[in-house]
């Protein structure tokens, strides 16, 4: 029961960043479209897309140690970065996202870069603001005792 | 009845004592004879003047000093060690309970357990030998094997307690459960830093790090809002 328990908090951890980089992707998607003229989306595209943000959340936790969730930035973050921007842009172009356009291309390599550096970013500030809170917590705590 | 279980006499006497207790446990005449059995004949005198000057209340008086005397000596010829009891009341200086004994018996050790539930320190053990822990003094437990240690800043003891019974019985002294076979005391975590995947470092006191899991650390955020 343990182990299933274990399973699914990892599956749900997978489903929320698949989803927040599905989302991050499609909005720089849309941004390509309507910079082109274009007001409609692609369902078909939105999907790889989806199955895309997936496929590299399961290899960000089970294979990466969910290194945009790290403690540090350190090198290895970087370069992990690096790595995971350089397979989703692969991916783009080898799906044709954005019509092999390589100027959309590259900057859809800095746009990932930089979604995985504010990522890192938000789930830090988010643990500060929590670790202070905690910390105040625990000495209101120690204070109810001293009364 | 006093001494219960127990038959006080074996001669014929006995025989009609059992018979009233049966009948009548507290009629006068049973509880004459029962202390007519157990007691000296000076005793049984000044029970019948009591009765007999229609005095019930010194009647009264004089049986239940009779019966408590007769219940010590019972539980003597049992082969039961008898603790003397002696209070002295103080006018100045802590209260404080001591106990003295020669060997830590079970009787003793409920004493001890009983004592320690209304007091901040802990029968432990440590080379063989008993002491008295202040329970601040403990930084958390561990159960190891089946044993309970205890740690505090500079040593480690042995309690005879469960690591669950433990938990229970001092919860209210600031000890939680932060993972399967640990107890940590709040007051003795110095500071708390949430890492990744919901989960929290705890610095303890002996600048050792305890991660508490994510199902331990909901517990912990609720006790530390005085939720639970």
């Amino acid at each position: 029961m343990e182990k299933w328990k274990k399973f699914l908090s990892l599956e749900i951890g997978i489903e929320i960043k698949a989803c927040l980089y599905f989302a991050l992707i499609l909005f720089y998607y849309f941004l390509y479209c309507v910079l082109k003229g274009n007001l409609y989306a692609s369902i078909l595209l939105m999907a790889e897309i989806v199955l895309t943000a997936y496929a590299m959340s399961y290899l960000q936790v089970y294979a990466l140690h969910n290194f945009d969730e790290s403690e540090r930035f350190n090198a290895k973050v970087a370069v992990l970065s690096l790595l995971c921007s350089a397979l989703y842009t692969a991916v783009s172009y080898a799906l044709r996202w954005y019509d092999r356009n390589l100027t959309a291309t590259i900057c859809f390599f800095g746009y990932m870069l930089l979604c995985y550096a504010c990522t890192y970013l938000i789930f830090k500030i988010k643990r500060d603001i929590d670790t202070a809170h905690l910390n105040r917590e625990l000495e209101n705590f120690k204070k109810q005792r001293e009364k | 009845m006093p001494c219960a279980g127990r038959k006080p006499y074996t001669g014929p006497a006995g025989r009609v004592y059992r018979y009233c207790c049966r009948k009548e446990p507290f009629h006068f005449g049973t509880v004459l004879l029962y202390i007519r059995l157990r007691v000296s004949k000076g005793a049984f005198l000044r029970t019948l003047c009591a009765s007999y000057r229609g005095k019930k209340e010194a009647y009264r008086k004089t049986l239940v000093f009779l019966l408590k005397k007769d219940y010590k000596e019972c539980n003597t010829d049992a082969g039961e060690v008898i603790m003397k009891l002696t209070l002295q009341q103080i006018q100045e200086g802590s209260e404080e309970i001591i106990i003295r004994y020669r060997q830590m018996t079970e009787h003793v050790e409920s004493i001890v357990r009983y004592l320690e539930g209304q007091s901040e320190k802990l029968l432990v053990i440590k080379e063989d030998q008993r002491v008295m822990l202040p329970l601040p003094e403990i930084i958390y437990a561990e159960s190891v094997d089946g044993v309970t240690f205890l740690y505090t800043e500079s040593n480690v003891y042995r309690t005879t307690l469960t690591l669950t019974l433990f938990e229970t019985l001092y919860v209210q002294s600031g000890f939680f459960r932060c993972s399967k076979s640990m107890v940590l005391n709040i007051y003795r975590i110095r500071k708390l830093k949430s890492i990744a995947d919901s989960r929290i470092d705890a610095t303890l006191d002996n600048d050792e790090h305890i991660v508490i899991s994510r199902r331990y650390a909901k517990q912990l955020r609720s006790i530390l809002k005085g939720e639970a």
